[in-house]
C-alpha cells in the first residue's frame, strides 16, 4: 500500500528502507477525550478535520446524577447550534420488557432535543452507557444524517438499548460536535473517541 | 511503528465443526475490540461469550429483536441465568452475522460491556447489550453456542481499535 499521508503527531518509525513497514489506514483516530476526577459539564470535538468522508464517535458515558437510575438524556450540539429548531430524531428502543419507538418528524430546539443517552449516576457502580455514533458525509452540502446505536445493562430493570437516527437540518459542513449530559456532569472515566473514515 | 487504528488481531476460519472458539493472549494495547462472526451452527442457539473463560454468575443482558411479525425486548439478570456468558447473538443453521463491540476491554476502572447487532437469516434481526460485572482486563474470549456446534466454514475475526 502506498503511503498517502502522515498525520500531525504521528509517532513511529520512519518509512525508510530497512525499518519496519508503515501501514496506512482508512480508519483513523482523530481525538480522544477522557473525563477526569473533576467530571465534565460537556465535551466538544472542535476543529474537526475536513479531510475524511465519515466520522464515528465511540463513547462510554455516565453522569454524576447519583439520585437517578436508568439512561439519562444527553444533548447533541453540532457546530455550536443550540438556538435554532434544526434537530429531529427517530429511534427504536428496547427496555427489557417492551420494544417501542419514539421521536418525531417535527424539529426541536436544542433545549428539547436529546439523543443517544448517558447512564445515570445511581446505577450499578462501574457501569456506563455505550454510544456508537456514525456521521456520514459530514462535509457535504446536504442536510446531515446521523445514526446511533446505544445501550447499557446494569443487571437491574433499568437497562435499555436503542437504534436511532438524527437529522440536523443544516447543509453546513460539521466542524464541531458536542455532547452535554442532562446530569450535572459526565463522571470520571467517561470516554469519547472521534474517528475519521476515508472514502 | 505507530499503532494502526483498526487492526485485525486474529482470524479463525473453521475447517471442521467445533464446540467453541477461543481467542487467547489478546494484546492490551487497544481501547475497544470488535468481533465479527459470520457462519452457521448445527442448531439455532444463543452465542455466549465468556471473557477470560469466566463461568461466574456475573453476567446480564438486555435485548431487542424483531421476527418479521413481532418486535419485543427481553432481559436476563443474575444470579440465576448469569453463568453462561455475555449474550452476543443467535447462530442459525442457514446463516448469521454478529458484530460485537467490546468497549474499553482493558480498562480496570469499569465493568466490561459489549453491544452487538446480530441477524439470523431464518429467524430475526436483533441487538443486545451485555454486562460482565468484573473490572478485570479481558485477555481472552471464549465463544460457544448454547446448543449444537459451530459449523465448518464459520469465520471469526477479532479487531482492535486504538483511542
Amino acid at each position: 500500500m502506498s503511503i498517502t499521508r502522515f498525520s500531525t503527531g504521528f509517532v513511529g518509525d520512519t518509512a525508510l528502507a530497512g525499518n519496519t513497514s508503515f501501514s496506512a489506514s482508512d480508519f483513523e483516530l482523530i481525538s480522544t477525550i477522557r473525563v477526569g476526577s473533576a467530571g465534565a459539564s460537556s465535551i466538544t470535538f472542535s476543529n474537526i478535520p475536513q479531510e475524511y468522508k465519515h466520522l464515528q464517535i465511540r463513547a462510554l458515558t455516565r453522569g454524576t446524577d447519583t439520585g437517578s437510575v436508568g439512561i439519562g438524556n444527553q444533548f447533541i450540539i453540532i457546530n455550536g447550534d443550540t438556538a435554532s429548531t434544526t434537530y429531529a430524531r427517530h429511534e427504536i428502543i428496547g427496555n427489557g420488557s417492551t420494544a417501542y419507538s419514539q421521536g418525531g418528524s417535527s424539529t426541536s430546539t436544542y433545549g428539547n432535543f436529546y439523543a443517544v443517552g448517558c447512564a445515570a449516576g445511581g446505577n450499578t457502580a462501574n457501569t456506563f452507557n455505550i454510544n456508537i455514533i456514525d456521521i456520514l458525509d459530514y462535509t457535504s452540502s446536504k442536510n446531515k444524517t446521523i445514526k446511533y446505536f446505544t445501550g447499557a445493562d446494569f443487571n437491574t430493570s433499568n437497562g435499555m438499548l436503542s437504534l436511532g437516527s438524527i437529522l440536523w437540518l443544516n447543509t453546513s459542513a460539521i466542524t464541531s460536535f458536542g455532547l452535554d449530559p442532562w446530569a450535572p456532569l459526565f463522571s470520571q472515566y467517561s470516554k469519547f473517541s472521534l474517528y475519521g473514515i476515508r472514502g | 511503528m505507530g499503532t494502526p487504528t483498526y487492526t485485525l488481531i486474529q482470524e479463525q476460519i473453521l475447517t471442521s465443526s467445533q464446540a467453541a472458539v477461543t481467542f487467547l493472549s489478546i494484546p492490551q494495547i487497544y481501547e475497544d475490540l470488535v468481533l465479527e462472526i459470520s457462519g452457521t451452527a448445527s442448531t439455532g442457539a444463543t452465542y455466549w461469550m465468556r471473557p477470560n473463560s469466566d463461568a461466574s454468575d456475573i453476567y446480564s443482558y438486555t435485548q431487542i429483536y424483531g421476527t418479521g411479525s413481532t418486535v419485543a425486548s427481553g432481559r436476563a439478570t443474575s444470579p440465576g441465568v448469569g453463568t453462561a456468558g455475555m449474550d452476543i447473538g443467535y447462530p442459525a443453521t442457514t446463516g448469521t452475522i454478529q458484530l460485537v463491540n467490546i468497549m474499553s476491554y482493558a480498562n480496570t476502572n469499569m465493568f466490561k460491556m459489549a453491544i452487538a447487532t446480530h441477524t439470523g437469516s431464518e429467524n430475526y434481526a436483533a441487538a443486545v447489550v451485555s454486562l460482565w460485572r468484573s473490572t478485570a482486563a479481558i485477555t481472552s474470549l471464549y465463544l460457544y453456542p448454547s446448543g449444537g456446534t459451530i459449523s465448518a466454514g464459520s469465520t471469526f475475526r477479532l479487531y482492535g481499535l486504538v483511542a
